[in-house]
C-alpha cells in the first residue's frame, strides 16, 4: 500500500512538472533565443541553431522518407543554406494546419513548408527571399477531359487546408462541393478512389503524384492561370531580422555559387 | 384417485439438478381438474422446482410431465399456449412496474388473446373487484403495499381464464398484517372450484382448502395424504419432525 | 422492489437531473452564459465575428446532421447487440460479443480512417455516408453494452411472469423488458449521444465540411484562430447542453411509474 501512494505520488509529481514545462516552454524558448546573444558578442560559441517547422507530407518539397527524416527539395536547400549562412537548421515535423499559429506563439523559429508568398501572409509574418516559383495546377482522373475549372462545374474538388490551392478555388461558384483535406495526398486519395473528381495542388507536388505514385490513375490537366507569380520563401515571424537575415544570407550564397542549381537539377525541379 | 378422466396434472418420474445439487430426485405426482394441492416441506426441499417445472420455468433433466394432456417437454408443444392455461402466482409479485394495475391484467388477454381493449378492461376492473382492490386500477404497481400488489397478481394470472393455478409461496415476502387478506382471496378461488397447486408455509391454510397435502425433503416426495391424515397422524418421522418445528 | 439501478458510464457531460438543483443552476449558467457571449461577439463586434459565424453555419448543419442519423443507426445497432449479447443462441452472442470486442479495441479516429480511406478504394462511400457509418458502427457497439447492462438490469422475474402469462421470448422482451429497461438504459444512452455529438469533430478529418472543419478552413486563412475557435467551442457547447437538457426532459418523462 504505502508503495502504492508512494509510486501514485511520483506519477503526480511528474504530471505536475510536466505541466509547468508545457506552459511555461514559450518563454523559456524565448529566453533561450535571447540569452546567449549578448554572451556571444564578445566570444560567439558555435552557430546559431534555427528550428525549421514543416509539414512532412508535401513530396517532393518536404516529407518523410523511410528513415523517418524529413527530406526533399526544400530540406536540402535549408540544409545548404544553413551550410554557408553560418547557421545550424533543425526540422521539425508540424501538421499544416496550425503551423502559422506556432510561429505566432514561437515553438520554432521558422517555416519551411513550400509557404507561398502571398499579402495576406506579409501581415502577419515575415518572408524570406524567394526561393522558388511556383503554378497552380489543377489534377483529375487519367481519363477526365477537363483541362479547367470551367470545365469541372457541378463537380467535387480538393485541396490542402490553408493552402493559395484553396484559396484560388474557394471564390469560384458553381461545384458541388470544395473539400478541404489535412494533407494533399489524402486529398490525392479521395481523387483516385473517385470521391471527388479534381484536386488543387502546387505545381511540384502535383507533377509528383501524376508522374510517379499515381501516374496510372491520374493526370495534369492544366494550369490555373493568375497574373500573379507565387513564389515560395521561408517565413519567419514578424519582426525576427536575426533568423531572416541568417536565412537569407545562405539563400543568396547557394545560388550565387551554383549550389542551388545543382539541387535543382537533382530534384528535377523546373 | 379418478379412473374416469386423466390427470390434468401427471409427473412421471421427473429429476432436475442444479450442478452438484439435487433438487428433484424421481419425483411422480398427479393432479386432478378441481384438486387443490397444497405442498410443504424445509427449504431447499425441491418443491418450488417442482411447481415451476410443471409451467416449465425449470426444465427437468429427465422424466416427463404431461398437462392437460400435453407432454410439456416435446418439441410438439407449444409451451407458450400451454402456459396461458397455467396461471402463476410468484413470492415476489413479479408485476410489470411500467404498467398501471390493469394494464397488468389486461396486457396478456390483449396481447395473446387478441381481446379488444374494452372487453379486458370489464374482465379486469371485474377481476379487481374480485380481490378487493378496484379501486387501485389505475395506479402504478409502485404505490400499493406488498399485500395489495400479490392480490393484484393474482388477478393477473385469473385473466387468461387458467385452468390451473400455481402459487410459489405467495405469502412468503409479505409483512405478516397482509398475509390473511391474499389467503382470503386463495381460499375464495379454492371454493370456486379452481384447480390449485400451492406451495407454502401457511399450515392454516393447507388444512382448511387442501384436498391433499404433499410433503417434500431432498427433492423427493416423503408423504402425501388428506390434510386429516396429514397433520393428525403422518406416517414418516421425518414429516413428524418437520410439522413439529413448523406447528 | 427497487427498481432503481444506476449504471454507471464516466464519458460525456452531466445530465441535468429534474430535481438537482445544483446542476441545473450549472446548466443554466453554461447555456446562458454561452449564448449570451455569441449573441454579444455577432451584435457588438461583427468584424470579425459576424463573418465567422456566417462561414461556420453549414458546418454546424453538418455536424447536427452526422450527430442526429449517427444517434439513431447506433441505437438500433446498439439494441441489435444488446439483444445478441443476452441472446441464449450462441452463434449469434458471440457474433455481438465478437463485434463489440473489435470495435472497442479500435480508435474511433482509426475507425474513421479505415472506413473512408482504406476500405474506400472496394467501396467508394461518400465522405458524410463513411462518416455516419463510423460513428455508428463505434456507437452502436458501445450501446449494445449499456443495452445488455439495462435488460440484464431487470429482475428474472419480470421474464419468469410474461412467461409464464404465455409471452414469448420475443414479446416479454419488447413488451416487458425493454419498456422497463429505457428508464436505466437512458441516462448511459444520453452520456452516450453527448460523447457521439463531442467525437462528430473528428470526422472533420475525413475532409467533411463540419463545424470543427469549417472553424480551421476560416482560421487557417484569416489567422484569426482565437476568434475562431472562441465561437466553435461555443456552438459546440450549446449544441452539447440543448441535448443533454433533452436527454434529462426524455429521462423525467419515462420515470412517471417510479416511487418517489
Amino acid at each position: 500500500m504505502k508503495r502504492l501512494f508512494k509510486s501514485l505520488f511520483l506519477v503526480s509529481a511528474c504530471a505536475i512538472l510536466a505541466l509547468g514545462v508545457v506552459g511555461c516552454g514559450e518563454k523559456k524558448e524565448e529566453k533561450k533565443a535571447e540569452a546567449p546573444a549578448p554572451a556571444a558578442a564578445p566570444a560567439p560559441a558555435g552557430p546559431k541553431t534555427i528550428i525549421f517547422a514543416s509539414d512532412a507530407t508535401y513530396p517532393p518539397m518536404q516529407y518523410m522518407n523511410e528513415q523517418k527524416e524529413i527530406v526533399g527539395f526544400e530540406v536540402d536547400v535549408i540544409k545548404a543554406a544553413a551550410e554557408k549562412g553560418g547557421f545550424k537548421a533543425e526540422f521539425k515535423n508540424v501538421a499544416w494546419d496550425g503551423i502559422f499559429a506556432g510561429l505566432a506563439s514561437g515553438k520554432y523559429d521558422a517555416i519551411s513548408s513550400s509557404v507561398s508568398i502571398t499579402d495576406e501572409r506579409k501581415a502577419t509574418m515575415d518572408f524570406s527571399e524567394p526561393i522558388i516559383a511556383i503554378e497552380q495546377m489543377l489534377v483529375v482522373g487519367i481519363k477526365d477531359k477537363a483541362t479547367d475549372l470551367a470545365a469541372l462545374k457541378g463537380k467535387s474538388i480538393g485541396a490542402q487546408i490553408g493552402t493559395t490551392s484553396y484559396f484560388v478555388v474557394k471564390d469560384v461558384k458553381g461545384f458541388k462541393a470544395i473539400k478541404t483535406y489535412d494533407e494533399v495526398g489524402l486529398a490525392m486519395e479521395d481523387l483516385v478512389k473517385g470521391s471527388i473528381q479534381a484536386v488543387v495542388a502546387d505545381s511540384p507536388v502535383a507533377v509528383e503524384y501524376t508522374s510517379k505514385k499515381y501516374a496510372d490513375k491520374i493526370k495534369i490537366a492544366g494550369v490555373i492561370k493568375s497574373d500573379k507569380v507565387e513564389n515560395i520563401g521561408i517565413a519567419v515571424k514578424k519582426g525576427n531580422k536575426e533568423v531572416l537575415d541568417l536565412v537569407n544570407k545562405g539563400l543568396a550564397a547557394i545560388k550565387a555559387d551554383g549550389t542551388f542549381d545543382k539541387i535543382k537539377a537533382a530534384h528535377k525541379m523546373q | 384417485m379418478s379412473a374416469t378422466n386423466p390427470p390434468i396434472v401427471d409427473i412421471r418420474h421427473v429429476s432436475k439438478s442444479f450442478g452438484a445439487l439435487k433438487a428433484l430426485n424421481n419425483v411422480s405426482m398427479s393432479m386432478n381438474l378441481g384438486e387443490k394441492v397444497v405442498i410443504i416441506g424445509p427449504s431447499g426441499s425441491g418443491k418450488s422446482t417442482l411447481l415451476r417445472s410443471i409451467n416449465k420455468l425449470e426444465t427437468v433433466d429427465s422424466g416427463t410431465i404431461i398437462v392437460d394432456g400435453y407432454d410439456i417437454n416435446a418439441t410438439t408443444t407449444d409451451i407458450n399456449r400451454l402456459r396461458m392455461e397455467l396461471g402463476m402466482v410468484f413470492q415476489s409479485f413479479n408485476l410489470f412496474p411500467h404498467k398501471t394495475v390493469l394494464e397488468n391484467l389486461t396486457l396478456a388477454p390483449i396481447k395473446l388473446k387478441g381481446m379488444n381493449k374494452a372487453e379486458a378492461d370489464e374482465i379486469g376492473l371485474k377481476l379487481l373487484d374480485k380481490v378487493g382492490i378496484k379501486e387501485k386500477a389505475h395506479v402504478y404497481p409502485s404505490k400499493l403495499s406488498g399485500g395489495q400488489q400479490q392480490r393484484v397478481a393474482i388477478a393477473r394470472a385469473l385473466a387468461m381464464s387458467p385452468k390451473i393455478m400455481l402459487f410459489d409461496e405467495p405469502t412468503s415476502a409479505l409483512d405478516p398484517e397482509m398475509i390473511g387478506e391474499v389467503l382470503d382471496v386463495m381460499v375464495t378461488l379454492a371454493k370456486e372450484g379452481m384447480t390449485m397447486a400451492v406451495v407454502t408455509h401457511e399450515m392454516g391454510f393447507a388444512r382448511e382448502v387442501a384436498d391433499r397435502v404433499v410433503f417434500m425433503d431432498h427433492g423427493a416426495i416423503i408423504e402425501e395424504g388428506t390434510p386429516e391424515h396429514f397433520f393428525q397422524n403422518p406416517d414418516h418421522d421425518r414429516t413428524k419432525l418437520f410439522l413439529s418445528q413448523i406447528l | 422492489m427497487s427498481d432503481t439501478r444506476i449504471i454507471d458510464v464516466g464519458e460525456g457531460a452531466a445530465i441535468p437531473k429534474r430535481d438537482d438543483w445544483g446542476l441545473f443552476n450549472a446548466w443554466t449558467i453554461s447555456i446562458v452564459g454561452a449564448i449570451l457571449c455569441i449573441c454579444y461577439l455577432v451584435f457588438f463586434q461583427p468584424t470579425p465575428y459576424r463573418r465567422i459565424i456566417f462561414y461556420l453555419a453549414d458546418g454546424v448543419i453538418i455536424t447536427f446532421q452526422v450527430t442526429v442519423i449517427s444517434i439513431v443507426c447506433a441505437c438500433v445497432i446498439g439494441l441489435i447487440t444488446g439483444l445478441g449479447r443476452v441472446s441464449k443462441n450462441k452463434a449469434i452472442n458471440l457474433l455481438a460479443s465478437t463485434y463489440v470486442e473489435i470495435i472497442r479495441g479500435i480508435p474511433l479516429l482509426v475507425q474513421l480512417f479505415y472506413i473512408y480511406y482504406a476500405l474506400g478504394r472496394l467501396l467508394n462511400v461518400h465522405d458524410l455516408t463513411a462518416a455516419v457509418i463510423a460513428m455508428s458502427v463505434c456507437y452502436g457497439a458501445y450501446m449494445g453494452e449499456v443495452f445488455r447492462a439495462g435488460i440484464t438490469a431487470i429482475d428474472k422475474g419480470q421474464t419468469e411472469a410474461a412467461r409464464s402469462l404465455g409471452f414469448n421470448t420475443k414479446q416479454t422482451m419488447f413488451l416487458v423488458i425493454l419498456p422497463q429497461a429505457w428508464r436505466t438504459i437512458l441516462p448511459p444512452v444520453g452520456n452516450e449521444f453527448i460523447a457521439l455529438l463531442k467525437d462528430t469533430s473528428l470526422v472533420s478529418i475525413l475532409a467533411v465540411s463540419d463545424l470543427l472543419r469549417r472553424g480551421r478552413e476560416f482560421s487557417s486563412e484569416t489567422f484569426l484562430y482565437f476568434e475562431t475557435f472562441t465561437m466553435v467551442a461555443l456552438i459546440y457547447l450549446v449544441i452539447t447542453l440543448l441535448l443533454s437538457k433533452g436527454v434529462g426532459i426524455m429521462e423525467a418523462r419515462l420515470s412517471h411509474y417510479v416511487r418517489h
